[in-house]
């Protein structure tokens, strides 16, 4: 069920919000949160049933050796140690089975040069999300820092509905506690006045900006391997890809913390306009939030983050980098668009290595128009980088990328290329989204400042019921006209979906 | 419970307070207007759409191709009269050939007006949401009410199928029946509906959205891909085609050799690959039955017009499109151009038709000026 689509917002959410808050009321907190736990299945199984037992049997698995460890005296660590092993083995090998053994398998056959044959598996949707979850909530218990051991709370956590099929990638510490507190039990005009308008903003921006991209997009991208690509066209393409990820990914982003708002629990925030950054470093602060925060919290770190010397801190982000890419998709490209910021990411950190020696014997003070020249320049640079990047990351295949890519550089693979413009009309709403990506507030700046600070000031007054009413009737009003739209389209799923 | 109910009415008010300012934006803005269908009647009991209308048409949400036409005496799109009794050259086909998306003159049937020496008048009959069963249905009623000489039948991907789930109104596909097509009876409609249609917001909805609530409710269902269907045909759908091609020509009057078939190629395949292939990577059902009907009616000595090589021979050669795509793949000016050319091509090596000295008096006679 996507989260855009009429059967969600109109039947399924309706429905969950309100048997949730009645059965808060007449049966229990614990009832409620039971009747969530149903319905985020339910969630799930719309897409395949068959699969609905494998998130069961994956979100059982993980608390019953979660148990086991948090079970153990403190003295028998190898025995802990060997639990989290076991435990985080199985979930890799079945995200490894499911997602990566055709991959591994084209893998050898390359290099062996026998052809294997493929398995016939289906990607379980949202398997790397709640795999992710649960091997970070398995760690923490081996680190001793779970408290909240609530196996209903610890199976909303992870099947959520919310979060469960692109994320964000939660953690256990900022979301169990949220499920304990008896006010996200009751209903409040407040949480929905605020959910729906961060519902709202996150449907538009996949709906009105991302699906209006994606033909662009496509059209590039799913054009055969033997086709010549003419210049204006190859950067049409992938300037309109870069648009559409970003709205597609951060829409559905703001839909899954409006969706939780809409109960009083807060999402992570994920996006932070990440085009404004000025350097990789500061782009991976800002795409992404909340997969950045994994991969260093629980691959980095461990390997050893930057404790042992610039050379190994060089090589830890790269295998870091390699391994979110490949956390993406099981394929080259996915390889090689990490790789590349990994490479981004050493090469951003050696030139701040050189600029702060060269600033700390400066001793003219730099002009503020040049500042300005600079960070107009990083931004550009940075900007440039991404989407080269992301041309492998939308590309079928390497050699696909690379010829793109070459496109875009006025290098036609092929002999007769139709020599496609940009074309105003495409580019006039390029500029537009650029210019939204670039200048205007985001959503979270909206929603933790003049949003929250509006509905307080309605509260907070004498027609609060009224005002708050009103403005949640226009609210979803204005979701059924943005979600009409969306179906008066082709289905287009979440990019994220995939992942 | 008095909370509830302030909520819900509070709900209720800033909703229609939405509506109401929507409705206010959306007149000032070119929505889609005067595209309704008219009432059925005794003697033209098929779709159409309300007569002498000057009309806006848009797409998308976003209000993109505006153009703005008129409807005539009969309720198609064309800016004049079609006279009853007068010569014709029936131009049928679905939204393609209605044509709302290019300004008339750029159309198939404008085209065939300068195009073809010595012509009848060319009426077309297009109308959005028709599929081949209603290009055979529609026959009797053409020719009680006009002497048509020529027929040209535009048919394009998913006028078999499409056949099969007709609205109201419309033909849709009958086994039973010879010609195996029957028409889906229409009602008129009542004053609650004509006032809703006159509401900006329900005529972007319902025209510029083409808001569906089944559709809407079930917009998560991919449901099964096609099957590729790279041979013959079901024998059902085999009888259904072969029953088509047999009975088009006497369903207008006409004799087999006055019929023109224009088939539309597929021109996403050929943006795809870049002008390499237009053959569907996967034919369907449908691409099997447009095959089988292109075969059974050349073999009945029908003319067949087959698109394909001609758009592929224009977009290798100069890279331009044929359609508003990605976005709408309706035909363009030059696309219709296309088809007109080689349609005229037909009508023009053609033999004239008995009592053809008479025709240009009967074409000047059927073009008046529409009435204002």
């Amino acid at each position: 069920m996507l989260f855009t689509s009429g059967e969600f917002l109109f039947a399924y959410l309706p429905l969950t919000l309100g048997l949730f808050f009645l059965v808060a009321r007449g049966a229990g907190n614990a009832a409620a949160a039971a009747w969530l736990v149903l319905a985020s299945f339910l969630f799930y199984a719309y897409w395949l049933p068959a699969y609905t037992g494998l998130l069961a049997a994956s979100v059982i698995f993980n608390y019953l050796l979660g148990n086991f460890m948090l079970a153990c005296p403190a003295d028998r660590q190898r025995l802990r140690l060997a639990l989290l092993s076991f435990a985080v083995g199985a979930d890799l090998l079945a995200l490894g089975y499911f997602k990566y053994a055709n991959f591994f398998l084209d893998a050898v056959a390359q290099l062996s040069g026998r052809p294997l044959g493929a398995l016939n598996v289906i990607l379980p949707i949202g398997i790397s999300f709640f795999t992710f979850t649960q091997i970070a909530y398995l760690a923490d218990v081996f680190a001793g820092k779970v408290r909240e051991r609530n196996p209903l709370h610890y199976a909303l956590f992870v099947s959520y509905f919310p979060h469960l099929i692109a994320g964000p990638v939660l953690h256990h510490a900022e979301m169990m506690p949220q499920f304990t507190l008896p006010q996200i039990y009751r209903p409040r005009l407040e949480n929905f006045a605020i959910g729906l308008a961060f519902l709202l903003m996150g449907l538009a921006k996949k709906v009105l900006l991302a699906d209006s991209w994606a033909p662009l997009a496509d059209d590039l991208f799913d054009s055969p391997a033997t086709a010549a690509v003419a210049v204006g066209e190859a950067w049409r393409g992938v300037l309109a890809y870069t648009l559409q990820i970003y709205f597609d990914f951060s829409g559905y982003s703001d839909m899954a913390i409006g969706l939780s708002l809409l109960i009083g629990v807060r999402l992570p925030y994920n996006f932070n306009s990440p085009y404004k950054a000025t350097s990789i470093i500061d782009f991976w602060r800002r795409w992404h939030l909340t997969l950045s925060r994994f991969l260093r919290d629980y691959l980095y770190f461990p390997l050893g983050g930057n404790r042992h010397g610039s050379v190994r801190r060089y090589l830890n982000l790269m295998v870091t980098m390699l391994l979110g890419g490949l956390w993406h998709g099981a394929a080259w490209t996915f390889v090689i668009w990490g790789g590349l910021h990994g490479v981004y990411l050493a090469i951003n950190h050696a030139w701040r290595y050189l600029c702060a020696g060269l600033a700390r014997r400066a001793t003219v003070e730099v002009p503020a128009a040049l500042r300005f020249a600079g960070r107009a320049l990083a931004l550009t640079l940075t900007l440039f980088s991404v989407v080269v990047a992301w041309v492998f990351f939308r590309a079928r295949s390497v050699t696909d990328a690379v010829r793109i890519l070459g496109s875009m550089c006025a290098l036609p693979a092929g002999a007769s290329a139709p020599t496609l413009g940009i074309g105003l009309g495409a580019l006039v709403p390029l500029a537009g989204g650029f210019a939204v990506a670039l200048l205007a507030r985001n959503s979270q700046q909206l929603l933790d400042g003049p949003l929250t600070r509006a509905v307080q000031r309605i509260s907070a007054g004498g027609w609060r019921v009224l005002a708050l009413g009103a403005i949640v009737g226009a609210e979803v009003t204005a979701i059924a006209l943005v979600a009409v739209i969306s179906a008066s389209r082709s289905v287009t799923e979440f990019i994220y979906f995939n992942f | 419970m008095l909370r509830a109910v302030t909520v819900i009415l509070a709900a209720t008010l800033g909703s229609a307070l939405l509506l109401t300012t929507l409705e206010l934006a959306l007149r000032l803005l070119p929505v889609q207007n005067g595209i309704a269908a008219g009432d059925p009647s005794a003697d033209w009991p098929a779709h159409r759409l309300i007569p002498n209308v000057h009309y806006t048409f848009s797409d998308a949400w976003d209000l993109r191709n505006v153009h703005r036409g008129v409807t005539n005496n009969m309720g198609y799109v064309a800016p004049f009269a079609y006279v009853p009794g007068s010569d014709a050259v029936a131009v049928v086909g679905n939204s393609f050939i209605e044509g709302l998306m290019d300004r008339y003159q750029d159309t198939l049937q404008g085209q065939l007006a300068w195009r073809v020496h010595d012509a009848p008048a060319i009426l077309n009959f297009g109308s959005s949401g028709a599929s081949l069963p209603d290009y055979i249905g529609l026959g009797p009623m053409v020719r009680r009410r006009f002497d048509v000489r020529w027929l040209v039948i535009l048919v394009v991907g998913g006028d078999f199928e499409k056949g099969f789930s007709p609205p109201p109104g419309f033909f849709g596909w009958s086994a039973a029946a010879r010609p195996p097509a029957e028409l889906r009876p229409d009602r008129p409609r009542s004053a609650a509906v004509r006032l809703l249609r006159s509401l900006a917001v329900v005529r972007y909805l319902r025209g510029n959205l083409e808001f569906d609530l089944r559709h809407f409710l079930h917009t998560s269902v991919k449901g099964a891909p096609q099957a590729c269907v790279p041979e013959g045909l079901h024998p059902g759908d085999r009888s259904l085609i072969t029953a088509y091609a047999e009975g088009l020509p006497a369903a207008y009057g006409l004799p087999a050799s006055r019929v023109i078939l224009v088939f539309d190629s597929d021109r996403a395949e050929l943006y795809r690959s870049h002008g390499a292939s237009t053959q569907s990577r996967c034919p369907d059902r449908d691409d099997a039955a447009r095959r089988t009907l292109a075969a059974a009616a050349a073999d009945r000595g029908e003319h067949v017009v087959d698109l394909e090589p001609v758009f592929a021979r224009y977009f290798r050669a100069t890279g331009k499109r044929l359609d508003y795509s990605p976005l709408d793949y309706h035909w363009n000016a030059v696309a219709h151009g296309l088809a007109a050319a080689e349609v005229a091509r037909v009508l023009n090596q053609a033999a004239p038709p008995p009592g053809v000295d008479t025709v240009r008096a009967a074409r000047v006679a059927a073009v008046r000026p529409l009435r204002r």
